[in-house]
């Protein structure tokens, strides 16, 4: 994979509280990079950081193996940023909003067309260019948002929380969406509290945790590296659950365990003990009960992430 | 370059007027202000004055001054005493309180209404109000003390014909007099002349006197030695005897007889002209006394002569002095320096005369212009930067890279186009509406209007720069007007204020802008003889210019 972007050893302090220290990492070429983190956990100011808003108090950024700070008016065109807050003049349509942003970014009239037909139909704002921008619901504003940023083409897109303030259905939406922009090539970073959802997204993901980057890896590894349980979902016939679960609990220590109508789930400390495993399966059958089906998965990202920053 | 400023000020346009507060603001602002204006200032006056007066003495003076300011439509209210009539200018009831007193040494003479005193008594906190309401009861009271004064003036004037003509006729009778004296020593002299003339010395007299008596005793020494001789030739011949005898017996008879009383005629003469002598030496004596009384008499006609020509000198000055003044007409005397208030420029009538050419408005209209330039483009170039530092998209503006120049530039010419636009308005209005006489000289109003803008919009744009609400920005820009009003001439004139800061207060980019503006549009003049406000107000660009430039750089690199 071609590197795009590498930190080494960032350091960003304000005033004398240490934003972030010790960071180093690697974003690849048509990667979707996900920042996590808690609350003032240093996301944003990453973010910045990435796209020289902000210079690093140590350390350094390189982009395509160049500081991006030697050259931060030709950088600026290399980034695309879509920030927590909606960065367009609400007074303004959706196309004047992204003729503006374009404009702002020195972006040729006929490329700009071009570009902002394209993006209206991929972003599917095609009936709303006419439209105040503060008209817009809360999903589109969000998708003029992205227009705006991705409007002078950049390679990479980073999205600041891109996702907050979106029901379910949008969340789904805007991560198609973010998808097909991937698609085109573009490099995606982006931050979100939403890991659920992520999690399944993002080819590489970071955990920021008081100031350093804890983990830097692709999601699948993070749950198998640090995921404290695992989970294990059990249906049976008649399916006396309650039962079964009253034995199981003599026998196994549980860290978790749930009935539900259909299925008995149990939360197995990691690492796993296969003759646990074994001896669940024994207690279910030696209750007369018959398993039709036994699922065995890690817990989701965001009870990682929670296990990890606790 | 050019098509980023060009879209920034589209946009700021558009965000302008699709919000429709400031659209309103932007259009009707003007339209208020000069409505309001114009008819605040199209006539000016003292109107709903309410004045106390306190006259413990119940004068004529008091319904005198209380006729004339109900007739400038001031409303008098009679006070029962000083401290009621004080204690209302304090409270606001009234604007001011007039008492009427005793004037202390008055002379006897003169009539009861001298004997009166004016006094005042002003709410100084109210000081321009006070300074108009004085103006106005000045002239009142003025007025009627021109009156008073005509009236002493007049009377004096007719004890003065009285004195003149005494003293014309005293003067003739100085001049007969004079003429007497001189015709009476003229007389005198010739007596005194005369005198001498037929006067012949006692000396002489005496000599004269002593020849005479000497010749007659050579005569009787003569006579007697003929006699004697006579005798013997007598008695020689009667020693001769005979006819000779007889003869000189005859001869000798007719000698006794003729010698005796030629002798004795003789003595006799020579006494008589002795007493002779001694008479003429006594009338002599008695003509050196008159004489010499006569040479007093000339001496004191002569120093009364001097006197009389002196006094007549006196008399003469005294006539055409007299003359003099009775040649004043008493209102020369009553203003000897006549003063009267022109305005420089010849076509706008007399300062505070209403007409229906001029009005306040057209004396107003600089001051309201750079009023409303000033209001204007502080605040809505402070406010526009600051709303556009607080949205988010700014930090789209700050990572694009677009120069931080062509920000600054289209905040400028945004706000430059709206205040232009707005004082278009407001001078369209002023001269379609009020009728305000804008001059030819429309194109260079229009460039030192722009400059004049240009400048208050550096300053509110640095304002919006510092200050990170719209909030205290707002605040700091009200404060910047108040401090730019505070030391300019629209409360109190520069002049007034102390020296140091007054000179300071010269150099304030309002009084500079008012002063160019109004040299433009009262006096018509050109825009090159206000050379050294246009020097002030460039440099004033150039350093705000390079200010706001660097601060809207710093802003950017104080974020990264």
């Amino acid at each position: 994979m071609e590197s795009l972007i590498e930190v080494r050893n960032i350091f960003k302090k304000f005033g004398n509280k240490i934003i972030l220290q010790n960071i180093n990492l690697q974003i690849n070429k048509g990667d979707i990079f996900g920042i996590i983190g808690g609350s003032g956990a240093g996301k944003t100011v990453f973010l910045k950081l990435l796209i020289g808003f902000l210079k690093p108090d140590k350390g350094t950024i390189l982009l395509t193996n160049e500081n991006i700070h030697n050259k931060i008016s030709h950088i600026r065109k290399t980034f695309g940023f879509c920030t927590q807050d909606h960065c367009f003049y609400p007074e303004l349509t959706v196309l004047e909003n992204i003729n503006y942003s374009g404009r702002i970014y020195q972006v040729n009239s006929k490329i700009m067309k071009r570009t902002c037909n394209a993006l209206l139909n991929l972003l599917e704002l095609e009936s709303y260019k006419d439209t105040i921008a503060k008209n817009l619901s809360g999903g589109t504003q969000r998708r003029l948002d992205i227009i705006c940023s991705m409007i002078h083409s950049p390679r990479v897109l980073l999205l600041d929380e891109p996702l907050t303030g979106l029901d379910p259905i949008l969340r789904k939406k805007m991560i198609k969406i973010l998808r097909e922009i991937n698609a085109l090539g573009i490099t995606i970073i982006l931050s979100s509290h939403y890991l659920d959802e992520i999690e399944d997204f993002c080819t590489n993901i970071g955990i920021l945790n008081k100031s350093e980057l804890m983990i830097c890896d692709t999601p699948q590894n993070v749950r198998d590296k640090y995921a404290k349980y695992t989970i294990l979902k059990i249906c049976s016939s008649p399916g006396n659950y309650a039962k079964i679960l009253e034995k199981i609990n003599q026998l196994i220590s549980l860290k978790q365990s749930k009935i539900t109508k259909t299925e008995l789930e149990l939360h197995l400390a990691r690492p796993t003990d296969n003759s646990n495993f074994y001896k669940i399966v024994n207690i279910i059958s030696s209750q007369g009960e018959t398993i039709t089906s036994i699922e065995y998965e890690l817990p989701k990202l965001n009870e990682t992430f929670e296990n990890l920053i606790t | 370059m050019v098509s980023e400023l060009f879209t920034i000020i589209h946009k700021d346009f558009l965000r302008i007027l699709r919000a429709k507060g400031s659209s309103l603001i932007i259009i009707l602002g003007p339209l208020i202000i000069m409505l309001l204006g114009g008819l605040a200032f199209t006539s000016s006056g003292l109107y709903g004055i309410n004045v106390g007066l306190y006259d413990k003495l119940d004068t004529d003076l008091a319904d005198i001054l209380k006729f004339k300011l109900e007739e400038r439509t001031f409303s008098v209210i009679h006070e029962d005493s000083l401290e009621s009539c004080k204690n209302n200018v304090k409270q606001g009831n009234t604007h001011i309180c007039i008492e009427i007193k005793e004037r202390e040494n008055t002379p006897k003479l003169l009539e009861q209404k001298l004997g009166n005193k004016v006094v005042f008594y002003l709410d100084y906190s109210n000081i321009r109000l006070v300074w108009a309401i004085t103006s106005v009861i000045r002239t009142v009271v003025a007025s009627e003390s021109n009156k008073i004064s005509r009236g002493i003036i007049d009377k004096g004037m007719d004890n003065l014909d009285t004195y003149t003509n005494f003293a014309t006729e005293n003067r003739k009778k100085i001049l007969d007099l004079k003429n007497t004296q001189e015709e009476i020593r003229d007389k005198l002299t010739r007596i005194l002349n005369a005198i001498d003339q037929n006067q012949i010395s006692s000396e002489q007299i005496s000599q004269q006197i002593s020849d005479i008596s000497n010749n007659i005793n050579l005569v009787k020494s003569n006579l007697q030695t003929f006699n004697t001789r006579a005798m013997v030739s007598i008695t020689s011949l009667k020693q001769m005897g005979g006819n000779s005898a007889q003869y000189a017996a005859n001869l000798e008879r007719d000698l006794q007889t003729l010698y005796s009383p030629s002798l004795q005629s003789l003595n006799s003469a020579t006494s008589t002209l002795y007493n002779m002598e001694s008479s003429i030496n006594s009338n002599s004596q008695t003509i050196f006394g008159i004489k010499t009384d006569i040479s007093r008499i000339l001496d004191m006609i002569n120093q009364n002569l001097i006197d009389l020509n002196q006094i007549d000198k006196v008399f003469q000055t005294l006539d055409t002095n007299l003359g003099d003044i009775q040649q004043f007409d008493p209102d020369l005397i009553l203003q000897p320096i006549p003063v009267e208030y022109k305005p420089v420029s010849e076509d706008i009538l007399e300062a505070g005369s209403i007409s229906n050419s001029v009005t306040y408005l057209d004396y107003l209209l600089p001051s309201l212009l750079i009023l409303v330039i000033m209001f204007d483009s502080i605040l809505l170039s402070s406010i526009l930067i600051v709303k556009e530092k607080n949205l988010p998209v700014y930090f789209r503006n700050m990572i694009s890279p677009t120069n931080d120049i062509v920000f600054a530039l289209s905040i400028f010419i945004s706000s430059l186009f709206l205040v232009l636009t707005q004082v278009a308005i407001l001078l369209i209005i002023s001269s379609f509406v009020f009728g305000i006489s804008l001059q030819q000289n429309l194109a260079e109003i229009a460039i030192l209007i722009t400059i004049i803008s240009s400048i208050f919009i550096l300053f509110g744009m640095l304002i919006g720069y510092i200050f990170k609400s719209e909030e205290t920005s707002t605040v700091a820009g009200i404060s910047t007007i108040i401090l730019f009003l505070l030391f300019s001439s629209i409360l109190l004139p520069v002049e007034t204020l102390p020296s140091i800061i007054g000179s300071i207060t010269k150099f304030s980019p309002f009084v500079v802008a008012e002063i160019a503006l109004r040299k433009i549009m009262i006096f018509d003049l050109s825009i090159a003889l206000s050379i050294s406000e246009l020097l002030v107000l460039s440099i004033y660009f150039v350093v705000l210019s390079s200010v706001v430039i660097l601060a809207q750089s710093l802003i950017r690199k104080r974020s990264t």
